[in-house]
């Protein structure tokens, strides 16, 4: 049920939404968990390594770096997480990685609310 | 081997190896040629880079959206017709209209920098001369670069809390466009935003309907799940617009059986953009649907009068062309209100 077979010519260039504003981003909040089903590329992340969170479907929460899926947030932080997200909507999961993953690809991460 | 043949059997791999988001969510089997899956260029996400795929895809799931309580559709009633209002015709509107909802696409009110060109629903009917007792509803169909301006700027300018404020009888999701020919990320992300532009409006307590554009068995897996969290949704929106030959319409209908049969529910269909009868009449003989089309519009616009079995005849040179509106409204309503008594009948 797509919209047809080719899209039109000189489609428009696709951007990332603008920031909104914040006027009280309220205080930080920080978890640290390990990953849960680990990718092959948790495997060679390096500690320190920028990471960020996206919730897909309302439901579960997926660590990225590099734009590399690494895995997933524990079922019980991401509830946490999610609980506070319904509190202050608009702000977005960052963080860092803090362990290798050539150690263990379940990757120890921190992600916080900003 | 050629140097393309390695290219391409290398280039497989990236999509459909563990790092992909889509894959690990269970939304992508992988590539679904080389063709799409080798495309590149600043209007797609392309499955190719990594960083880019992983940048857009933070772009769409970032932000929390809770998955709405209602979707508010047991305050919708969907007539058999819906009449969709361009402007261009000054229309002398009686005091008892044609139809009892009209229909507008986002692409109507938002300008070429993705915001609102109205500010409340009166000034909308102004525009398009409807009386303040006119209802209207909000067909999420625009142009794909006013659609890709408005995404910039949604958050920054509240668009989605704007719109469901706005006044309308109800809206649907955005259309943010799946081809088929296209990288399977684009579909993907295309899909998702157009699911969460539904349950951000729902969220904010407009009465909404979602858009569905599933193309591959995963994206009719998705949109059960995506049903499975939404209880109460029983009105979904199709476009029809673009099958236009009975091949491409027989292949539609397919299309709307497979959405029917992933919902396991019945559901209503508000079809967009079909105005031949018997593709009405083939799609009311199997669903329960609503019809909305500009032809009644389109027609008039070209001086044609629609005769009773929806066909064009003209031009007519005796009337205004804005006097055709009307007549060409009451055709369409009359007729898929006999088709939809027919199926009630034949119930």
């Amino acid at each position: 049920m797509s919209k047809g077979p080719n899209p039109p010519p000189n489609p428009p260039d696709i951007n990332p939404r603008d920031p909104d504003i914040v006027e009280d981003p309220g205080p930080k909040q920080c978890w640290t968990f390990r990953l849960d089903e680990p990718t092959a590329a948790a495997a060679n992340v390096k500690a320190g390594t920028a990471a960020t969170g996206s919730i897909y479907r309302s439901k579960r929460i997926m660590v990225f770096t590099e734009g590399n899926a690494l895995g997933f947030v524990p079922d019980a932080e991401a509830k946490e997480i999610i609980k506070s997200l319904q509190k202050q909507g608009n702000r977005r999961l960052v963080g860092d990685t803090l362990s290798n993953g050539k150690e263990s690809p379940h990757v120890l991460v921190e992600l916080c609310l900003n | 081997m050629s140097n393309t043949q390695s290219i391409e059997v290398q280039a497989v791999l990236p999509l459909a190896c563990p790092p992909c988001p889509y894959r690990i969510l269970g939304r992508c089997d992988g590539p679904i040629d080389n063709k799409t899956y080798l495309m590149q260029g600043k209007s797609m996400v392309g499955c190719l880079g990594a960083k880019r795929r992983g940048f857009y895809f933070g772009d769409t799931h970032e932000k929390f959206v809770p998955i709405p309580s209602s979707s508010h559709q047991h305050r919708i009633t969907l007539p058999a017709f819906i009449p969709s209002i361009r402007d261009g015709l000054r229309v002398t509107w009686p005091e008892i209209l044609p139809s009892s909802l009209f229909a507008v696409s986002l692409g109507k009110i938002i300008n070429q920098s993705g915001n609102l060109a109205f500010e409340t629903i009166d000034h909308l009917r102004k525009q398009f001369n409807l009386p303040k007792l006119a209802k209207i509803a909000l067909i999420g169909t625009s142009k794909d670069y006013k659609l890709e301006a408005l995404w910039k700027i949604s958050d920054r300018e509240k668009i989605w809390e704007r719109i469901a404020h706005f006044g309308f009888e109800f809206v649907t999701s955005s259309t943010y466009s799946v081809w088929d020919k296209h990288p399977r990320a684009d579909q993907i992300r295309n899909q998702d935003r157009n699911f969460q532009t539904h349950d951000i409006l729902a969220n904010l307590g407009a009465p909404t309907i979602p858009f569905f554009f599933p193309v591959a068995e995963s994206d009719y897996r998705a949109v059960f799940e995506w049903l499975q969290d939404r209880s109460d949704i029983d009105k979904v929106a199709v476009l029809a617009q673009f099958y236009k030959s009975p091949y491409r319409f027989a292949q539609f209908l397919k299309n709307m059986r497979a959405i029917q049969n992933a919902a396991q529910r019945q559901l209503e269909f508000l079809v967009v953009g079909v105005g031949q009868k018997y593709k009405i009449e083939a799609i009311r003989r199997e669903f329960k649907a609503s019809i909305i089309c500009s032809k009644p519009f389109q027609a008039a616009l070209a001086g044609r009068i629609i005769k009773r079995n929806l066909e064009e005849e003209g031009p007519n040179l005796l009337l205004p062309r804005k006097d055709l509106v009307i007549p060409n409204i009451e055709q369409y309503v009359r007729c898929c209100e006999r088709i939809r008594q027919q199926r009630v009948s034949a119930a």
